[in-house]
């Protein structure tokens, strides 16, 4: 072997990776040949001074417990969803997916119901002059309840007048209406430029779900505001009192004054 | 046995031996501690798809080696240039034979250069080099374990150690030199 060759072979050797031939061959080498011999144990030599120099580290023995911890951690909580097959995943989104589509459905139903069983008829109610004033007309007019000819025909269909005036309300007439089975007083008045209903019916035990509470001296109103308008009961003296606007910003206690007049 | 008992026994000694590295390749002991819990936290996760009986110590090492290249390598990474021309295989040990033979310089220089400095010199090594040299020098890895560690050939492990090992030489002479510990000869 030459000085050549056994240098080639000079890390392998000093790995340990070399075969067993070469490691004789080369040992044959350098048994005669000195230079080559200093340059292996310089090698070696350098080997083992970075292992040794280098290989000592502080003890991880806090890393260790921290470990430890987090995988006693990991073992109660949920992270032990994503180890899992992906069929379970499957399972467990698909369940939530189909859970919280029942919830909406649930809620819209319900909202949709409530709409449709009180708030609708007594919106209709309301409107029903105005809609019929507005069918009259060729164009779609801005109505303006206090406009002498709109409140002639409001009157029409409104055909009972109270003698009643408050500051502020202009009372445009009363009629029957028939609403979900219950006979109302409809009181219909102008305020401002918008319109305001008032409904009195016996309490026959209505209680609606979704209306805010608001306690009012020593009184429960619910409130619930919708599209085009604002709706509120209150039960007073074994009667319940609806009143729907036009104006949201309208006060209940407001209305409250305009009823206790009639 | 419990799983988290045979991780214990058999993952769990190895932490030592993970972290050593980590420190080397991050650089500081925060990244290091951090690469380590996530290694061993993945190595649990997937405890039930190591094979019993393979070698658990290389399993760990190519687990963390993964998450040290994806996660943890310097952000710009611009092919790593790196100029041996003018070093030639036998550098060092031509250098301090040129000392002189009487006052033995080998044993003169190994003697003067701190643990620090050796574990800088390892540091100052670009990635792809200090990952092998690490591997094979500290820890001991066959070639082979290491082609396996660090999704290499067996080749470019071969030529990136040999390479690596004249770049630390280099730098530990430059060092010497540097710090005064030997007087640099024309060669």
């Amino acid at each position: 072997m030459t000085c050549e060759e056994a240098l080639r072979r000079l890390y392998e050797v000093i790995d340990k990776e070399a075969s067993e031939i070469d490691v004789k061959e080369v040992q044959e080498h350098l048994a005669h040949c000195e230079n080559c011999m200093a340059r292996y144990e310089f090698e070696a030599m350098f080997k083992t001074f970075v292992c040794d120099k280098a290989s000592s580290s502080p003890k991880a023995d806090d890393l260790k417990k921290r470990i430890l911890t987090r995988i006693d951690e990991s073992e109660d909580k949920p992270n032990r969803f994503f180890n899992r097959p992906f069929r379970y995943q499957a399972v467990i989104i698909a369940a939530a997916a189909a859970l919280i589509l029942c919830i909406v459905a649930a809620f819209s139903v319900a909202g949709y119901y409530r709409y449709h069983t009180f708030i609708e008829p007594f919106e209709n109610c309301h409107m029903a002059g105005v809609q019929a004033y507005r069918t009259s007309q060729a164009d779609d007019p801005a109505i303006d309840p206090r406009d002498p000819e709109v409140l002639a025909f409001l009157q029409k269909s409104i055909p009972v007048t109270v003698n009643d005036s408050m500051p502020g309300f202009l009372m445009i007439g009363s009629c029957l209406d028939n609403i979900q089975n219950c006979r109302f007083a409809h009181f219909q008045y102008a305020h401002d430029q918008s319109l305001v209903s008032l409904f009195v019916g016996n309490d026959d035990g209505i209680n609606l779900p979704g209306f805010e509470q608001v306690t009012i001296d020593g009184i429960d109103f619910y409130q619930y505001t919708c599209k085009s308008c604002q709706i509120m009961y209150w039960k007073e003296n074994g009667m319940i009192m609806v009143a729907v606007s036009e104006d949201k910003t309208l006060e209940l206690s407001e209305i409250r004054t305009v009823l206790s007049a009639i | 046995m419990s799983k988290k008992e045979t991780f214990e026994a058999e993952a769990m000694i190895h932490v030592d031996s993970l972290y050593r590295t980590a420190l080397r390749m991050t650089k500081n002991e925060g990244d290091a501690e951090d690469l380590v819990q996530e290694t061993l936290m993945k190595a649990y996760r997937f405890w039930d798809k190591f094979e019993e009986g393979s070698n658990c110590r290389a399993w760990l090492f190519k687990i963390m080696t993964n998450i040290f290249i994806n996660n943890y390598r310097a952000k710009s990474r611009a092919p790593q240039v790196v100029d041996l021309q003018d070093v030639d295989d036998d550098f060092l040990f031509g250098q301090l034979s040129a000392l002189g033979p009487s006052d033995n310089p080998e044993q003169h220089f190994f003697a003067k250069v701190f643990d620090d400095d050796v574990k800088g010199a390892i540091e100052e090594l670009p990635e792809d080099f200090r990952l092998v040299v690490v591997l094979s020098f500290l820890e001991g890895f066959s070639y082979q374990e290491i082609a396996d560690i660090a999704g290499l050939q067996i080749g470019t492990v071969k030529s990136r150690l040999h390479r690596g090992r004249k770049l630390l030489q280099k730098a530990l002479w430059d060092y010497a030199v540097k710090n005064g510990f030997i007087k640099e000869t024309a060669r």
